[in-house]
């Protein structure tokens, strides 16, 4: 391909500008700040595309200040045909349009086909050097050397060696062979950890196996102990039958008849005794209850001892007087209300008589006043008739009486004819002495206190004051019978005890129906208590003669005992029941005592040795059943421990765990290596497509190297070790050892020997940017003369500031001319 | 008659090829291997079978589990309670020199380290002869059959029990045999251990595998059981029962066309609901195909193992099934920029994706025994296709 020409309509400080290139070597002239590297940039970015506006590329872009118009064209020969490639402002590196001479205009894929596997960076990597290339030179390593040359010898080694490099750094940040942090170490180390880990867990395999035998041992301890138990007890319930045996056997042996046993009493009296003892308990218990109950009775009849019949009689006589005496005082009250109207009326009687009433006549000085009233009427008196008829009636009993020898009648005859003669006489007598009637009338009236009144009034005044005296007398009646009332109550509550002390009748009364009811029910009580102590009493003494018979016959069994209380006859019991006991086991024994027995106690000499055979076994066994125990104790305890070995399932996870790294480990594992495989791979291409052309290239690049260094150096070589170059007089030196002008001869043969050997295949302009700065004028010369052969078959461009090289070509242009006009 | 084979117990020892898991599902799958066997016993209590051969590998000796040890005579103490006779061999994994006094249930027969012959009577009163030996180390390369004795005539039934694989061109560690060679012995039946996938090398007689009850690898996916063996007119018939607790299965699938991330995961699971076995809980290895059709960001997702966590972390494992892995098999194109030397890219693959280079590489790796068995066991094709997948998955700058 060969630039022909080059219009900018825009391009950094480039604007509407035409160049045009020449087909072989064309050097392009400018000093500094002449827009040497913008038109550079230019002609690859119209081929390439516009740098895009991002990090460090936006410097790239030249977008004019001033103008919108950014891009411009170039005209490429190629393949024979002229072809416009026009790109401007757009999308994805600018808008591109390809015209050909015939007119047909395409686009971005009519380019790529022009272009075809070419790109920016491939085609900068290849046919663009500069001076920083080569000033880098200097500072080669020989591995580096080594890939610049790779770089030469392969299509897009640089970006692959770059791609290599990235992987390389990726791998490693998965895993170093001597590595620590990466990854895929630490899982390798974890891995390593992890089968420590499960190994010291399988540690616990060989404690399970121990504890599986300490197990069976000890299920084999324990069933020897068993059976040898199994046989041992039974020869031990022998012996120990035997031990019983003995002393049977001993009597059995020595003819011993067993001892006589104590049985004074039958087994009958044995019971009676005890009944008796029984009964004589029962009988004290109840006699100490009836004393107690006797004691009772008595206390609590203490308060009715005063009481007696008599009293409550004199209480009730008392009653029965009161009741009467309520029943006087009743009337009592009655006469007290009449004695008013009897006062009144006696009263009226003074007032009648002013003031003093004579007391009334007697029946006997009424008829004597009648008498002397009427003597002074008749004045005459002679003894009575009847007088005479009583004489003569009397004297006739009297004669009876003696007719019929009746001495009664005759007494009673004689009475009568006495008595009447003796009133006759006295009758006589005084009428005889009141001769004078009117003295006597007289004497009368002062006799009887009538001398105020008249002696006409003198008896019929007597009803008035007979009736006076009849009141009077009524009236002395009722205070009396007032006075009578009061002092037989005074007597009666002298007699009622304190206690009763009431001030009416019916109170008293009351109170003492009270009393009265309350002694009536004690001296119930009082009768009752007397009635049970006499009872109580009785069962007492029917006791306690009880008891002492009982006692009597008690006494008489223990005497036969030989025992004097209760507690001797409780041991006598004891002894007794022992001794019964024995002698039954005794007998049982000797049933027991088989003939098989004897011969067995035949072979002891001595108790002595059938104990000591007897605990012998027993110690035997004793051992025995610890030793089962301690074996069942470990069985229990093996099994527990191998339980807890098979739960512990942390081996089981740590396998696992280990599994899944492995797992993990496999996996990164393949990643590592296919990122190392994809190195690999990157690198043998490389290297493959490189030494394929090495021999070409090598050959075409000691043809330049020869021509730049005037045939001092004659031989580039390559070796495993890295480049030598061979001097005319066959020196070799290794690259680093070349100087610094030298190595970058070196480096332009290489770069170019590679343009010249891929020549056929992709053919591009090779531009170079300002090189050569480190080559004397001698071997820019020879330089300039090398790039004129390359120019036969590739454009050369050639950038430069240097005005001397300038001047080593006739095709010149010059920028600063351009600059200028 | 009738009775179990089995054999390949593994009791107690991890399920490989897992990364992390939820603890309930590590204690299922840790509970597998012991739920199996005991499984096998309770159908043999159930079924009351005569006898139970168990052929080899109970347990790893390395591994040294208590809780299968344990495990294990509380099994055979169950069967001796049912008066059912074991008869047991060891294999390369339990290998042990077998001695009179073994520490096994009294109904537990060990045949020894030479071939010998167990005899027993069934209560038909036929008789029963059993050959077989115990390893006594971890590879055994002789031709052991050679010394198997000939059919007894004198027993009803014979049956050879061998811990051992098919002879090959090399590598023979396990009591090499050959088919022929165990037909040739004219036993009723071969009551065969060592390979974990059950199978029958030969009709008649029947020649057995009956594979681990319980697989521990996605290699060892699908049903995984034992074999109960009747007599059917003078032949002994074998039928294959299941006892696996957990099974590994591997499933394909396509990749939906969805562009979002929740949409994917929804496809996923709702195609593996569809495949997974019912009735077993499914350990999934999931393949899915057709992954150049999504878009890049998810292409990138599950091939950084996000998806597949992502997947997990809602996955429970009461859905009967979880997925531990995805693979993509999906082979990338090289990417553009090799075209201008595709020859000696091609020519550097040839080279490069080679099983000594993979070796030559990993060789500070091989420290660990199972990473080196690891590392052998890498296909050099299915590495290029990692390779490709990485260069593709755009770690490649785009300036610099």
């Amino acid at each position: 391909m060969i630039i022909k020409k080059a219009h900018i309509d825009g391009f950094g400080k480039w604007r509407d500008r035409d160049f045009i290139f020449a087909p072989g070597l064309q050097l392009i002239y400018g000093p500094n700040e002449a827009g040497k590297t913008t038109l550079m940039k230019f002609l690859i970015s119209i081929l390439f595309g516009f740098a895009d506006g991002r990090g460090k590329n936006r410097f790239e872009q030249y977008i004019p200040k001033d103008t919108s118009s950014y891009g411009g064209s170039i005209w490429i020969e190629d393949g024979g045909s002229v072809l416009r490639i026009e790109r401007h402002r757009g999308k994805n590196g600018g808008r591109v349009t390809v015209t050909d001479d015939l007119g047909h205009r395409g686009g971005e894929e009519r380019l790529q086909q022009i272009l075809q596997t070419m790109d920016r960076p491939l085609y900068q990597a290849l046919f663009s050097f500069g001076q920083r290339d080569l000033a880098a030179v200097d500072e080669l390593d020989r591995d580096q050397w080594q890939q610049q040359l790779q770089q030469i010898g392969a299509v897009g080694s640089k970006r692959w060696s770059q791609l290599a490099d990235q992987l390389a750094e990726q791998a490693e940040h998965l895993y170093k062979p001597r590595g620590r942090k990466w990854p895929l170490n630490q899982d390798l180390r974890r891995y390593q950890q992890l089968t420590i880990k499960i190994n010291q867990a399988r540690g616990k395999y060989d404690d399970y196996l121990a504890l599986r035998q300490q197990l069976a041992q000890a299920r084999e301890d324990e069933q020897v102990a068993t059976s040898r138990l199994t046989a041992t007890k039974p020869a031990l319930a022998k012996l120990e039958r035997l031990q019983q045996l003995w002393p049977v056997y001993q009597q059995w042996q020595a003819k011993k008849t067993p001892r006589k046993p104590l049985l004074a009493l039958s087994d009958q009296q044995v019971v009676k005794a005890q009944e008796l003892q029984v009964r004589i308990r029962e009988v004290h218990q109840q006699r100490l209850a009836a004393q107690q109950r006797l004691a009772v009775l008595d206390n609590g009849s203490g308060h009715l001892i005063n009481l007696s019949q008599g009293r409550l009689s004199a209480e009730l006589a008392l009653k029965k007087q009161l009741i009467q005496l309520q029943a006087q005082s009743t009337f009592h009250q009655q006469q007290v209300v009449r004695a008013q109207k009897w006062r009144a009326e006696q009263a009226a009687l003074r007032e009648q008589y002013q003031g003093k009433l004579p007391a009334p006549l007697s029946r006997h000085a009424r008829g004597q006043l009648e008498e002397l009233i009427a003597e002074k009427r008749e004045g005459k008196t002679g003894p009575s008739r009847y007088h005479l008829w009583g004489i003569c009636g009397g004297f006739l009993l009297f004669i009876l009486g003696l007719l019929v020898s009746r001495t009664f009648l005759t007494v009673v005859g004689a009475i009568t004819v006495f008595t009447i003669m003796m009133a006759s006489y006295y009758q006589w007598n005084s009428a005889s002495s009141a001769a004078k009637s009117s003295d006597r009338l007289a004497a009368f009236g002062q006799a009887h206190g009538l001398q105020g009144f008249p002696p006409s009034q003198w008896l019929p005044m007597q009803a008035d004051l007979q009736r006076n005296a009849e009141l009077t007398d009524q009236l002395d009646q009722v205070q009396r019978a007032g006075d009578e009332i009061t002092s037989q109550l005074v007597a009666i509550k002298r007699q009622l005890p304190p206690t009763i002390n009431g001030d009416g009748i019916g109170e008293l009364n009351a109170q003492l129906d009270q009393l009265i009811q309350t002694h009536q029910q004690q001296l119930l009580e009082k009768e009752t208590v007397a009635r049970e102590g006499s009872s109580v009493k009785d069962n007492l003494s029917r006791l306690i003669d009880e008891e002492n018979k009982l006692q009597q016959e008690k006494m008489a069994l223990f005497a036969q005992a030989g025992v004097h209380d209760d507690h001797e006859f409780a041991k006598y019991l004891e002894k007794r029941t022992s001794q019964a006991t024995q002698a039954a086991t005794t007998a049982a024994y000797g049933r027991q005592l088989s003939a098989a027995d004897r011969a067995a106690l035949a072979e002891f000499t001595s108790q002595d040795q059938l104990t000591k055979q007897v605990e012998h076994l027993q110690k035997t066994i004793k051992q025995l059943s610890l030793q089962q125990d301690t074996a069942r104790a470990t069985v229990q305890k093996c099994k527990l421990k191998i339980a807890s070995l098979v739960e512990d399932g942390s081996l089981s996870q740590l396998e696992q765990e280990r599994a899944n790294l492995e797992t993990q480990i496999e996996n990164q594992v393949k990643k590592w290596l296919t990122y190392q495989l994809a190195i690999k791979w990157i690198n043998q291409a490389l290297s493959l497509a490189s030494s394929n052309r090495y021999p070409a290239i090598i050959k075409q690049a000691t043809d330049y190297f020869k021509i730049l260094t005037g045939q001092h150096y004659q031989r580039i070589n390559l070796t495993t070790a890295g480049i030598t170059v061979l001097t005319a007089d066959q020196q070799v030196f290794a690259v680093e050892e070349l100087s610094q002008g030298t190595a970058e001869q070196l480096y332009v043969a290489l770069r170019l020997g590679f343009v010249s050997v891929m020549g056929d295949q992709v053919n591009f302009p090779v531009i170079i940017d300002d090189g050569f700065v480190n080559f004397d004028n001698v071997r820019r010369q020879r330089m300039m003369e090398l790039l004129a052969t390359i120019a036969k078959t590739n454009q050369v461009l050639y950038f430069t500031a240097d005005d001397r090289i300038s001047k080593l070509s006739p095709t010149v242009l010059n920028l600063a001319n351009e600059n200028n006009e | 008659m009738k009775f179990i084979h089995t054999g390949d117990l593994h009791l107690d020892s991890p399920f490989r090829g897992l990364l992390t898991m939820p603890p309930a599902l590590w204690k299922k799958i840790h509970a597998a291997t012991f739920a199996a066997f005991k499984k096998i016993v309770d159908d043999a209590i159930t079924e009351q079978v005569d006898f139970v051969l168990i052929v080899g590998d109970v347990y790893d000796r390395e591994r040294q589990s208590i809780a299968a040890k344990e495990f294990f005579t509380t099994q055979c103490q169950r069967l001796a309670a049912n008066q059912i006779p074991v008869y047991l061999l060891y294999g390369n994994h339990d290998y042990q020199l077998v001695s009179a006094g073994e520490d096994l249930p009294t109904n537990v027969h060990v045949l020894g380290n030479q071939v010998s012959t167990l005899r027993l009577e069934l209560a038909n009163h036929e008789r029963v002869a059993i050959s077989g030996f115990s390893y006594d180390q971890r590879w055994i390369e002789e031709d052991v059959v050679a010394r198997y004795p000939q059919r007894q005539d004198d027993a009803n039934w014979h049956i050879g029990m061998l811990h051992g694989a098919v002879k090959e061109q090399r590598e023979n560690h396990y009591a090499p045999f050959t088919t022929a060679e165990l037909v040739a012995k004219k036993y009723d039946y071969w009551a065969l251990g060592h390979i974990h996938k059950h199978q029958l090398l030969n009709e008649k007689p029947p020649i057995v595998y009956c594979g681990d009850p319980q697989g521990r690898h996605q290699n060892e996916d699908g049903q995984h059981g034992y074999y109960l063996v009747e007599s059917q007119q003078g032949k002994l018939v074998p039928t294959f029962k299941p006892a696996g607790q957990v099974l590994w299965q591997k499933l394909t699938i396509t990749a939906p066309k969805v562009v979002k991330l929740n949409e994917l995961e929804e496809a996923i699971v709702a195609a593996v609901a569809k495949q997974v076995s019912p009735g077993d809980f499914a350990l999934v290895a999931l393949t899915i195909n057709g992954v150049d059709h999504l878009p890049a960001r998810l292409r990138h997702l599950l091939a950084n193992g996000d998806v597949l966590a992502h997947l997990q972390k809602r996955l429970l494992i009461n859905d009967g099934w979880w997925i531990f892995q995805i693979i993509n098999k999906t082979m990338p194109n090289m990417p553009t920029m090799t075209d201008l030397d595709q020859r000696y890219w091609q020519e550097a693959a040839a080279n490069v994706f080679t099983t000594n280079e993979l070796l030559g590489l990993s060789s500070s790796l091989t420290g660990e025994n199972f990473l080196a068995t690891y590392l052998a066991s890498l296909d050099p094709a299915d590495m290029k296709r990692q390779v490709l997948q990485l260069l593709e998955q755009g770690e490649v700058p785009d300036d610099y």
